[in-house]
């Protein structure tokens, strides 16, 4: 299953533009200055080893960092509003009635571990209908109605039954289905999935995959789907942009970025995936060296450490800004990107 | 939840003849037995007895049997007449004298216990919601005191203060002119003028420990990516807390009630005696110190019963407010 | 109770955490605790009182000075100012008595008199005594010059006993009650608990219905119970060790507890299986390999049952039912203060319950800190 590949198409408004984005946790900075957009109906896939950011920046953008985290510089422009102008949703008091009015009719989230995303006291139907009351205003009867078709959506048999079970009765796809449709719950019109295949077996993660995909042609929504697995990646995305240490390194259209990556990092990445095609390795490509810790940062670029192309006296001094391509599509933050890129 | 049900009886069952072994050891283990008690209090009393009726005495408790027939004896008259034996320092029956005293402390202990949770509840909400603020600190500081400071120097401090304030030591659960009257209203209202003082006492250690284990519990708690999850649903922030993690952190402590029930019964005993309370402990602790075995072992059997059976009301309260008990 | 790091995990090889190991790694976490630290040199100092009780309390504990009854606390001071002459000079006291009789109820009562001071010396000759019973002294560390003058900081008793030394000697009986009933409960709760974490099974379940029928007893009225029963002419030091003992008998339930616990999570480990495939003897196992990875958590769990025993002892022996005179124990004295009267009118006699306070609090602050160093993980 393939979504349909429209990245040369003009670019429509974004629904989220997301400018300078930093997020701290006491003196660490998980979030070091991050750029991007989203369209309504594309999916942008935010890629990254564990530890990049790529959660926290997800995280982010529904303000749901505080108060262990703080969004310290940068804005959150939301395009989804009634009137014209976009709402910067950084400025916004993280627990205000704004910035609650958002989550649920605006934007929703799936988590990682759909066991422990769920309480472990209350109803799959508590759960699902709680949002709909909340901001729908609809009544506990048209509220459950309404849980029952979405659940059915999902996918889960027998879905009047399943409104009074417990998490820990489901199995764990259909746990996921649920977290699935509780975000569905309110029509968001930005979907946030944290690596939601994560905690599944194989033949889950392809089930919910596919449902999310359907989801997403069907409902018109745009997605933000955060996750490590590059294979999901080409499965799923319109776009994509690859995390180092709180930053994008690279963001380009996904068939462009499988294609040609010009970021080492990027490089590394897709060499270090296996492939059935083509003659087999001796060993699988791993990248050199270890993610350096958020306190102890390299100066210059933070990648040149394990960069097999650093280049002495630049990539160890400066940091490198981000440079579009021509065409406007891709972005890299890379010192020696027209040295390599071919 | 049948079989639970069923595995809790069962420990019930086993728990309450391991309380009234022990209570019955009480009973068995001064020197001497019942009946030389008995007449020896008669005989202080200028009462002699004829051998037949000693004999009847002893007939009639069983005490010549074994050890085995003697608990058998014991436990059958409790069991089948509500006959828990003579008190032969008030020569009445025990239990003439232990229901209204019983009764009298489960009304103090259960106030207690309501008022404990209610002013805990807040609190430790509190103390765990706004971590490292001045509210969080003093509910820590009372926390540690309430732990260290032994029930009676509290009651007695009160005591002192109240006696030094106003002349009157806080003691009893009613004015003296109430002594025999009914429970009309004027008693009633006297009743509670004197209850929160006591209440006060016995709940101030339950609620430290309350207050220290439900902070520890929902710290746990709030940071757990359901309490996010809940919070990307769009839920005001109060409403999230006291429904979700708070949910969460108040099933152990439910469960909790049930060993609660003992310490407060424990202390209740203290309290009483310092407060000179009409309830249970005063009487037991003067039957133990008197040997008036049978009044003692019958204090003691009730009071184990009625912590046992708080423990099996707090396990099925658990049953209740937790599904992953309830649908093991 | 510790403050989890927020941000993301921070290896750094300048860390001393990174490279300690063992017990080192244990003291260095401990240490963190600021409150847990101090408490523990209060707690050594405590059990240091209790050591030299004889040389450091002022007075013997059972002396009496009948003419001294309920006298109030003297207040002392380092330089005195004669009234006469006006002239201050460097000469440690403390203020002597007058006595004054309240003309209606006729009842005499001490007041303290700055014009009378009784002079206060460093190591003073007092009668001979012997420390511990056993090491003959003639010197204690401070008291009056005068052995016959009045010399009571915390006030006198009923029958006009020193109240500070009381206090002293009290902290022996208080304070070694807690630490053998917890030694007696740490045999009985390691052997119970650690046989049913190893074995498992049957024994296991049946050691878990008895300890919970234990924990669902109320625990004072059965230690009076059991305390009554006690025989009558025993003499105070067999008392002594039987209401331990009493007390242990429940207080094993929480160690045995913790030590299954670890017991039963360390019987699934590698080190633990390949012993036992080797066919290494059960007990060479669990003394080899298991007990050296419990001992910090029965520590923290031992420190913390202490304040619970001297709770327990204090109420009892309150109550009259526990320790007996001539023997001193904290609830011991504070028996004195049971009746509201002669509190009221002698407020000192509360002062053994500040030190109940001061060690029952120091010795938690303690056990906290030291269940967090053993398990930095678990709240």
């Amino acid at each position: 299953m393939m979504s349909e590949h429209t990245g040369r198409d003009p670019v429509p408004q974004p629904l989220l533009r997301v400018e300078g984005l930093r997020v701290a946790f006491g003196p660490y900075e998980a979030v070091r200055g991050v750029d991007f957009s989203i369209a309504p109906g594309r999916v942008l896939c935010l890629v990254g080893e564990s530890g990049c950011g790529k959660s926290v920046t997800a995280r982010a953008v529904m303000r749901l960092v505080e108060p262990a985290g703080r969004v310290t510089a940068g804005r959150i422009l939301w395009h989804g509003g009634e009137s014209a102008e976009a709402m910067d949703l950084a400025a916004l008091d993280s627990r205000g009635r704004d910035m609650r009015a958002l989550r649920g009719p605006g934007m929703a989230m799936i988590f990682q571990e759909p066991m422990s995303a769920l309480s472990p006291v209350h109803t799959i139907g508590e759960q699902l209908t709680e949002p709909m009351r909340l901001h729908l205003g609809l009544s506990r009867k048209a509220a459950e109605e309404r849980a029952v078709d979405l659940l059915a959506r999902v996918g889960i048999p027998n879905p009047r039954a399943r409104l009074s079970a417990y998490a820990f009765q489901l199995s764990g796809g259909m746990r996921q289905r649920a977290m699935i449709a509780i975000a569905l719950a309110c029509s968001p019109k930005l979907l946030i999935a944290d690596e939601p295949t994560t905690a599944l077996d194989v033949t889950t993660q392809a089930q919910v995959l596919d449902l999310l995909a359907e989801l997403v042609r069907e409902l018109g929504m745009a997605m933000l789907f955060i996750t490590h697995d590059l294979g999901v990646v080409a499965q799923l995305g319109d776009e994509v942009a690859v995390m180092y240490l709180g930053r994008i390194v690279e963001r380009a259209p996904v068939f462009d970025l499988f294609d040609r990556p010009h970021h080492p990092y990027t490089q590394a990445l897709l060499r270090s995936v296996p492939s059935l095609r083509g003659p087999r390795p001796r060993r699988l490509a791993a990248i050199e060296g270890l993610v350096p810790s958020l306190a102890a940062l390299p100066p210059g670029c933070v990648f040149h450490p394990r960069c097999e192309r650093a280049a002495a006296g630049l990539c160890d001094r400066d940091d490198p800004a981000e440079t579009a391509t021509a065409d406007g599509l891709r972005t890299v933050r890379c010192h020696r990107v027209e040295a390599f890129a071919s | 939840m049948a079989l639970f049900l069923l595995r809790r009886l069962g420990a019930m069952v086993a728990t309450l003849v391991a309380i009234s072994l022990i209570a019955f050891a009480v009973i068995e283990l001064p020197p001497g037995d019942f009946a030389t008690a008995y007449v020896a209090a008669m005989q202080a009393n200028g009462v002699v007895m004829t051998e037949e009726e000693i004999a009847g005495l002893r007939a009639a408790y069983g005490l010549d049997g074994g050890l085995l027939e003697r608990y058998a004896a014991w436990i059958w008259a409790i069991l089948s007449r509500g006959d828990f034996g003579q008190s032969f320092e008030w020569r009445q029956p025990v239990s003439d004298l232990i229901w209204g005293r019983v009764g009298m402390s489960m009304v103090v202990e259960l106030t207690a216990l309501v008022v404990m949770w209610c002013v805990a509840l807040p609190i430790g909400v509190y103390s765990a919601v706004r971590r490292y603020t001045v509210g969080d600190y003093a509910a820590t500081l009372f926390g540690f005191l309430g732990l260290a400071v032994p029930n009676f120097l509290l009651a007695l401090g009160l005591m002192y203060l109240s006696f030094r304030l106003t002349g009157s030591a806080l003691s009893g659960l009613n004015d003296d002119r109430f002594i025999d009257a009914p429970w009309d209203a004027a008693r009633i209202a006297d009743f509670l003028a004197h209850l929160w003082a006591p209440v006060l006492v016995l709940a101030t250690a339950g609620m430290a420990h309350l207050i220290r284990v439900l902070r520890a519990n929902l710290l746990d708690e709030l940071n757990k990516p359901y309490v996010v999850a809940a919070r990307a649903r769009g839920l005001p922030e109060g409403r999230l807390i006291w429904k979700y993690p708070v949910r969460v952190a108040l099933n152990p402590l439910v469960s909790s009630i049930g060993l609660l029930l003992p310490t407060l019964i424990s202390s209740s005993v203290v309290v009483g005696v310092v407060m000179s309370l009409p309830t249970a402990g005063p009487l037991l602790l003067r039957a133990l110190m008197s040997q008036d075995t049978y009044l003692a072992g019958a204090f003691i059997l009730l009071m184990g019963t009625l912590a046992i059976l708080g423990t099996v009301i707090s396990d099925l309260l658990l049953a209740l407010v937790d599904p992953r008990v309830r649908h093991r | 109770m510790s403050a989890a790091p927020l941000a993301p995990p921070v290896s750094s090889m300048a860390d001393p955490l990174a490279t300690a190991s063992g017990w080192r790694l244990f003291w260095l976490r401990f240490r963190r605790h600021r409150v847990a630290f101090v408490s523990l040199w209060i707690v050594v100092a405590l059990y240091g009182v209790a050591a030299f009780a004889e040389f450091l309390a002022p007075h013997p504990p059972d002396r009496t000075m009948g003419r001294y009854t309920y006298a109030p606390p003297q207040p002392f001071g380092l330089f005195w100012t004669d009234p006469t002459t006006g002239e201050t000079a460097f000469r440690p006291h403390v203020d002597g008595y007058r006595v004054e009789i309240d003309p209606v109820a006729l009842r005499r009562s001490f007041v303290p008199d700055a014009t009378r001071p009784v002079d206060v010396c460093l190591f003073p000759r007092v009668e001979p005594y012997r420390l511990w019973g056993v090491v003959p002294l003639e010197h204690r560390l401070f008291g009056p010059c005068d052995p016959n003058d009045p010399f009571f900081l915390f006030g006198a008793d009923r029958l006009g006993r020193d109240v500070l030394s009381r206090t002293i000697h009290g902290t022996r009986i208080s304070l070694s009650v807690g630490l053998i009933g917890v030694a007696l409960s740490l045999l009985l709760g390691i052997a119970i608990g650690g046989a049913a974490g190893y074995v498992g099974g049957a024994l296991d379940a049946a050691v878990q219905r008895v300890s919970e029928v234990l924990r669902s007893l109320p625990t004072i009225p059965l230690w009076l119970g059991l305390a009554a029963a006690l025989p009558r002419e025993w003499d105070p030091l067999t008392i002594y060790f039987a209401i331990t003992v009493l007390l242990s008998l429940i207080g094993w339930i929480e160690l045995a507890r913790v030590v299954r616990g670890r017991f039963l999570a360390l019987r699934g480990e590698d080190f633990v299986l390949a012993a036992r495939i080797e066919g290494m003897h059960p007990v060479r196992v669990v003394m080899r390999h298991m007990v050296p990875q419990v001992t910090s958590h029965v520590i923290a769990t031992a420190t913390l049952a202490i304040p619970a025993m001297i709770l327990a002892e204090t109420a009892l022996s309150f109550l009259g039912l526990g320790l007996q005179p001539p023997l001193v124990s904290w609830g011991v004295l504070l028996q004195e203060a049971q009746n509201i009267r002669s509190v009221a009118a002698a407020p000192w006699l509360f002062l053994p319950g500040g030190a109940v306070v001061l060690a029952v609090l120091c010795l938690n602050f303690l056990g906290d800190g030291l269940r967090d160093a053993a398990d930095p993980y678990d709240v």
